[in-house]
């Protein structure tokens, strides 16, 4: 019986050996000890859902640095020049100051960037909420023309693989230096989902920790009654309601928004609530960057916005308009900048790593 | 150390597939369930969503349904042997998500024959940030602003009771959006206990609400009170006495 045991014992290493990374890569060594450390994500006191991590992507040490170096690492683009921070750039908390933003050859995208903070706890992503995971979001930039337009993934994993830097982050992170696309996405998605903001100066008058000022107080009250009624969809934690709605911008779409998704003639001209958090420094806003300032945007809720057969009942003022009186718009303006986070945009965990 | 032989593993598997079998079959363990279906209907008619479906209320408001949320809680379902269970869990309803408008409750232990539930939450469990992991992005959707003593006090956080939305002609060419949010102000909770409702045992019911009877018995007009009611203690007052008959309960044929 001891045999059996031992022969088991046996062949077991020995499949493990023939096929582990050893069998396709000596530089690998590290993968014999391949030992990640798990991480979990931080939000004391942020009345947050829990994070949406797929069981099979678990956040570890090594695959959120993996995927902090390919975030910002043009090796994704099929020239080499543009990455997704590119894009998506920390000091614009992850969104970019730009109405469209240039991919490669120049080619200027035909959305607004949208901003990258708590996207852990969204459910859908993009303006129309195409992609349902963030793992599953990170493959449509890699192959859109006009962001880093390759044509398939062999392409791309053959850059990665020619890089020694990653075939030891590779393997750090995964086991593996037999790089294929899902790990890629596996690891950008861990970085994203560490994107986190809950230190804005209204969280920490949340947790008891500074005052508002009597302006800021009034602001949140026009935001958190029907007064203003921004809270129906930017509720108070994630400032998304991690729905669509169309917001009642335009009478007529150029873009059908979620309507491209859902074929559902209710969502034509809707688009996900964007979360206001850090909103001071992801400026021009709207799906189509068409606002420069938060008083253009506040000045169109105050207007009501414009009638169409599929604008949000929530748009309730659509006709009468809030009629905000300046200082109520000045209010309302200084509760928003109380969703800045400056510790997030500085984040050394979140920068640049090359 | 002979245990694992290939005789005795097939054996074990027997065994193992045959107390299976025992078990899942046995009469004593057969447990029950009961499936929910959400109906909205105006005048015996089911509702179209949308803004194109007319409706016409006793106070002569012609009104459009977009959307209806709504909580059901404290639930508790009743027996033919006059034995009742209560249930943990409350039911959220989203007309936008087809996924809530069934809701199938398990591991009952006979075939129900009357049900209570109360729309909202009950002040006790009207609790600020309680409800955040609950599913189909309840917390998101139904959440009632906490202004933290800011506002004189009027808004203590929690979750609304009821949400419909809509629009409502105030003449032939003029409309306005109405959004009749219900919840609770001011320290009272406006939510609606109902008196049982019986009906013969069954695995299947369908809870119907009327959605006229919000504006009818009394007079609610929406000209009046329009859009923005979530603090308008009135509007909250007249919807709690319209409520209390909105319900009906049918076993599914
Ligand atoms: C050329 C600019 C550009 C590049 C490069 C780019 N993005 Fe984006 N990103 C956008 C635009 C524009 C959208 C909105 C797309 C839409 O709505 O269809 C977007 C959407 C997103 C979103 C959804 C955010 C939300 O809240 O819904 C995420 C996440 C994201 N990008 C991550 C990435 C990652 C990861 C990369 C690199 C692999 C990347 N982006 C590269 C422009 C870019
Ligand atoms: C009916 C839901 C709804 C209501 C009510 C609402 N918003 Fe929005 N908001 C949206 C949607 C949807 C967008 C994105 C629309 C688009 O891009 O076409 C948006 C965009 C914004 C943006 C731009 C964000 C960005 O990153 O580009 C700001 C700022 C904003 N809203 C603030 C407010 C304020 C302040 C209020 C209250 C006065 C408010 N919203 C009320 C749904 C709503």
């Amino acid at each position: 019986m001891r045999d059996y045991i031992s022969f088991i014992f046996f062949s077991l290493i020995v499949f493990m050996i023939l096929s582990g990374c050893y069998k396709y890569n000596p530089v690998c060594e590290s993968c014999v000890e391949y030992n990640p450390t798990p991480i979990s994500l931080i939000y004391p006191f942020a009345s947050f859902p829990a994070p949406n991590t797929p069981p099979w992507n678990q956040l570890t040490e090594e695959g959120v640095n993996l995927g902090r170096h390919l975030f910002y690492d043009p090796i994704l683009s099929s020239d080499n020049t543009v990455s997704c921070a590119s894009c998506h750039k920390q000091e614009y908390a992850f969104g970019d100051n730009t109405q469209y933003s240039f991919g490669i050859n120049q080619s200027l995208g035909e959305r607004n960037a949208p901003t990258i903070i708590n996207i852990a706890f969204h459910t859908a992503f993009d303006w129309d909420g195409k992609s349902s995971s963030v793992e599953d979001q990170a493959s449509r930039p890699i192959f859109n023309e006009i962001e880093l337009h390759n044509n398939n993934w062999s392409e791309v994993i053959n850059r990665i693989k020619m890089s020694e830097l990653y075939l030891d982050l590779f393997c750090a992170a995964f086991g593996t230096s037999d790089i294929d696309s899902s790990h890629v996405l596996k690891a950008i998605a861990q970085f994203e989902r560490t994107l986190i903001s809950d230190n804005s100066k209204f969280d920490q008058y949340l947790r008891g920790e500074v005052v508002l000022s009597p302006e800021e107080i009034r602001g949140f009250n026009i935001y958190s009654t029907e007064r203003g009624d921004c809270f129906h969809c930017h509720p108070i934690g994630l400032f998304t309601n991690n729905m669509f709605h169309n917001n009642g911008i335009d009478s007529q779409f150029e873009d059908l928004g979620r309507y491209n998704v859902t074929n559902n003639m209710l969502d034509q001209g809707a688009f996900k609530s964007p979360s206001l958090r850090n909103i001071e420094f992801s400026a021009p806003y709207m799906h189509d960057g068409r606002f420069e300032t938060l008083e253009q945007v506040i000045d169109h809720y105050d207007f009501g916005g414009y009638d169409s057969p599929t604008v949000d009942p929530l748009m309730k003022y659509i006709g009468i308009g809030l009629m905000l009186t300046e200082q109520e718009k000045t209010d309302l303006k200084a509760f928003l900048l109380t969703l800045s986070d400056e510790s997030f945009i500085n984040n050394a965990d979140f920068s640049n790593p090359f | 150390m002979t245990f694992i032989t290939k005789n005795n593993s097939i054996r074990l598997l027997f065994m193992f597939i045959l107390s299976f079998c025992i078990y899942s079959c046995d009469p004593d363990e057969e447990s029950f369930s009961l499936t929910i279906d959400f109906k909205h209907l105006v005048d015996d008619v089911e509702v179209v969503y949308g803004n194109d479906n007319l409706i016409y209320n006793n106070s002569s408001n012609i009104y459009s349904v977009r959307r209806l949320l709504y909580v059901l809680s404290d639930i508790t379902l009743y027996f033919p042997d006059n034995t009742f269970l209560e249930i943990d869990d409350f039911i959220f309803i989203n007309s936008d998500d087809s996924a809530t408008l069934r809701h199938t409750l398990y591991d009952l232990p006979q075939q129900c024959s009357g049900i209570r539930f109360r729309l909202g939450f009950s002040s006790d469990d009207n609790i600020d940030n309680a409800y955040i992991n609950s599913p189909y992005n309840f917390h998101s959707l139904m959440l009632w602003p906490n202004l933290f003593g800011t506002d004189g006090g009027t808004f203590q956080g929690g979750y609304h009771h009821l949400k419909l939305e809509g629009k409502f002609l105030v003449n032939s060419d003029e409309s306005y959006f109405y959004n009749t949010h219900t919840g609770p102000i001011n320290g009272f909770d406006y939510s609606i206990l109902y008196p049982t409702f019986y009906f013969d045992s069954t695995s299947s019911i369908s809870i119907y609400m009327d959605i006229n009877k919000w504006y009818n018995n009394p007079f609610y007009d929406l000209t009046s009170f329009g859009n923005g009611i979530m603090d308008n203690l009135d509007a909250q007052e007249l919807l709690y006495q319209n409520g209390l008959d909105i319900f009906n309960v049918q076993p599914n044929a």
